[in-house]
């Protein structure tokens, strides 16, 4: 079987798991769905990872597939292409959203509608990375779009049902611009590949001015669609919303996986272009603001997953500002390939990093909502400044050994960028590979804010549990949704230490939730260990030939170690002054600003016309 | 070609219109079908521009029009209809939960059950 079959395959398993799926809904009783539901998911994910790897072992010892789909006319084909760049996105995608739908499963999510658009999502996410076709990344961003507007409705509440129409909307609207900026490079290009599109940009020339304003319109239009999508300020007005009403395993998807797949598609499409230089500047501009400004906006928060979707906003940021510094310098130089390098390594990272922060505040968030004596707070059960104590009530609900607490200290280490973790390691490449530009300072300052974001977010673990009145816990037992009918008979039957807790808590699936939490806990601790090769691993895989290696950086340098404490230390005294009464108020005002669709779409229209602004003065 | 070219961003200036300056969401929803509509007839009036009959390539037949706009359009309103339908039901759900379409009063109301 040649490597362009397996490819295909694997493209056609999640298509195949999700008909399967929804054929069992149709034809099977319910207790038997699940049986065989979670069955053919497991097969799916099983054959999938069989295909990725001899995919990986072709990859070492044959040329990249690639070539037209079916064999047609080029004119009229699809190319597609999947280099080790694309085939190491295929494998951050596989790493995530499989604990991840283990989390679901464990929460009871695992019903067959939602497995088929889980794999829908999957296979989306798969065909972007390796499509070399402009119009087939729109067809693959609309079906990733479609699945994840389903799937941010899951909860059924009328606020997920809000959240996912408002990004539809501005999302949809965002990729009719998308089609605009198609068709002008079909008018001028005469095709839709990307060669196609490159060559015609490389060999025209000096363009008249009405042209040079067109080529400026088109790639506005295609950024910012893609920048909406990977949740960049300030494209991110949808991201806060989505991210905080779906369900935890989902909000992992998204912050993990489904920001990045576009963001990587626009790198390979941008990659090899000769006006990449000034759309990398702008990129990497938009991209250092918006690290900072992500940053201080998770730090303003009081819900927890908000929070960790501003952190998203914030550390994709990161990911932008690299690749739009690499583009400026240019990809082939040695400069932009070690920022192009550990940006892709740290969007790999951060995508297990934030995957596992969201599973683990959400158990921890979960065992408080069905505490009948322990939610801070009738309306919202994961309110930042109210929960307290935590690890405690964790311990009572099942997780006799911590691990969700030592999995969300695992996840924040990582996103703060401490070593061994892994973030410390892509953090540490990053700032190695940007310290020589502008925006540096920006990702910097940025570092420093995340450490007061995730010590405000720790702090929920800690401390003495608050005790409420009667009549208030009956209250917040009657606002919490019912406990989910799939319950994990270990944990139903886990022993609850009688001295912490008055009252029994069953938290549903508290071990298989623990299980994936553990997973990609392990994934940042190997990550973190292993990043100077992984690096190695992807810088070969950017350029393309073994012989390209990174250069030896010294990840665990005494002195490096030590300078890593700086952004630490400021971090707490920025925490500390976060926490205080002129802080709180602050934030509480910047809390209020106006949030709604007019205004994305304001935000979104200002972004447009900046990016096509400065490409048509340029 | 001006004319239709003119006519079709004022078909996209509509839908916009729809699309942000209305609070309805069933209007929001028929204003994003129009300005998608609108970049299709734009791909489509692109393709028949270059010929005067229809995409069939046999020997006699000389100066089709460029079939793969055509083409890639097709795929475009079956996205559109899809997304259309899946808005539709959103906002079905929504006015379910809070008895209106309109978006102000939706999100008014949520804000108010959160407090």
């Amino acid at each position: 079987m040649t490597s362009t079959n397996l490819l295909f395959i694997l493209l056609t398993i999640p298509l195949g798991g999700a008909a399967f799926s929804l054929i069992i809904k149709a034809f099977f009783h319910k207790t038997r769905q699940q049986i065989l539901g979670s069955t053919i998911m497991a097969l799916t994910f099983a054959t999938m990872v069989c295909c990725v790897v001899f995919l990986g072992l072709a990859l070492a010892h044959s040329a990249v597939p690639a070539g037209i789909v079916g064999s047609w006319n080029p004119i009229i084909g699809i190319s597609f292409a999947l280099d080790g760049f694309s085939y190491l996105g295929i494998v951050m995608l596989l790493l995530v959203s499989i604990p991840s739908w283990f989390y679901a499963w464990a929460d009871g999510l695992g019903v067959a509608e939602f497995n088929a658009v889980y794999l829908i999502q999957l296979a989306a996410m798969i065909a972007c990375l390796f499509t070399r076709d402009l119009f087939n990344l729109f067809v693959c961003l609309e079906i990733l779009g479609i699945s994840t507007y389903i799937q941010i409705a899951t909860h059924k509440k009328g606020q997920a049902f809000l959240a996912a129409l408002q990004y539809l909307l501005i999302s949809a609207f965002s990729m009719v611009l998308f089609l605009g900026g198609i068709y002008i490079f079909y008018r001028l290009a005469g095709a839709l590949s990307y060669a196609a599109i490159a060559q015609y940009l490389s060999t025209a020339g000096p363009v008249a001015p009405q042209v040079k304003l067109a080529l400026a319109a088109a790639f506005a239009m295609v950024v910012s669609a893609i920048l909406l999508r990977a949740a960049v300020i300030p494209f991110d007005g949808w991201q806060r919303d989505a991210h905080g009403t779906a369900p935890h395993a989902l909000s992992s998807i998204l912050s993990g996986l489904v920001i990045k797949v576009p963001l990587f598609s626009l790198m390979i499409f941008l990659a090899p272009l000769p006006q990449a230089a000034p759309l990398g500047s702008i990129l990497a501009a938009i991209g250092g603001a918006s690290a900072l400004l992500g940053a201080c906006g998770a730090l303003i928060q009081v819900d927890s997953k908000r929070l960790l979707a501003y952190s998203s906003v914030s550390q994709t940021a990161y990911v932008v500002c690299a690749w739009g510094l690499g583009l400026s310098v240019g990809v082939h130089t040695a400069a932009g390939t070690a920022l192009c390098a550990a940006a892709f390594l740290h969007g790999l990272f951060h995508s297990q990093s934030k995957a596992l922060l969201f599973l683990s505040t959400g158990t921890a968030t979960d065992a408080a909502a069905i505490a009948p004596a322990d939610v801070a707070t009738p309306h919202s059960p994961r309110h930042i400044l109210k929960l307290r104590g935590l690890r405690k009530l964790l311990i009572a609900s099942g997780d006799r050994w911590n691990l969700s607490t030592i999995s969300f200290i695992i996840g924040a280490a990582a996103i703060i960028g401490l070593s061994p973790f892994n973030g410390y390691g892509s953090k540490f490449f990053l700032s190695a590979a940007s310290k020589a530009y502008w925006p540096y300072v920006l990702l910097y300052a940025s570092g420093i804010v995340t450490v007061a974001c995730f010590i405000k977010l720790g702090r929920i673990f800690w401390g003495p549990r608050p005790h409420l009145g009667h009549a208030e816990a009956t209250a917040n037992s009657a606002h919490i949704a019912p406990p989910n009918p799939v319950t994990d008979s270990a944990s139903a039957s886990a022993i609850i230490p009688s001295d912490t807790m008055a009252v029994p808590i069953i938290v549903p699936g508290i071990r298989r939730k623990i299980s994936s939490q553990l997973f990609l806990g392990l994934l940042c601790i190997f990550g973190g260990l292993g990043a100077p090769y992984l690096l190695k691993l992807v810088t070969m895989a950017h350029r393309g030939s073994p012989e390209a290696l990174a250069p030896d950086f010294r990840l665990y340098a005494p002195q490096e170690l030590l300078l890593g404490l700086i952004p630490l230390a400021l971090g707490v005294g920025l925490y500390l002054l976060s926490a205080s009464g002129l802080g709180q108020r602050l934030a509480t005002s910047l809390r209020r600003l106006p949030q709604g669709l007019d205004w994305q779409f304001l935000w979104y229209s200002l972004g447009l016309g900046g990016i096509f602004l400065v490409l048509a003065l340029h | 070609m001006m004319i239709e070219r003119v006519l079709i961003f004022i078909l996209f200036i509509l839908g916009l219109y729809g699309l942000i300056g209305r609070d309805n969401l069933v209007k929001k929803i028929m204003g994003l079908s129009i300005c998608s509509g609108a970049v299709v007839l734009l791909f489509v009036l692109e393709g028949a521009a270059i010929g005067s009959t229809a995409p069939i390539i046999v020997a006699s037949r000389q100066s089709i029009v460029d079939p793969v706009p055509q083409a890639l359009m097709l795929t475009a309103i079956v996205i559109g209809v899809c997304l259309s339908s899946l808005a539709m039901a959103l906002a079905y759900r929504l006015y379910q939960a809070y008895g209106t379409f309109n978006l102000r009063t939706i999100r008014h109301r949520i804000n108010h059950d959160k407090h």
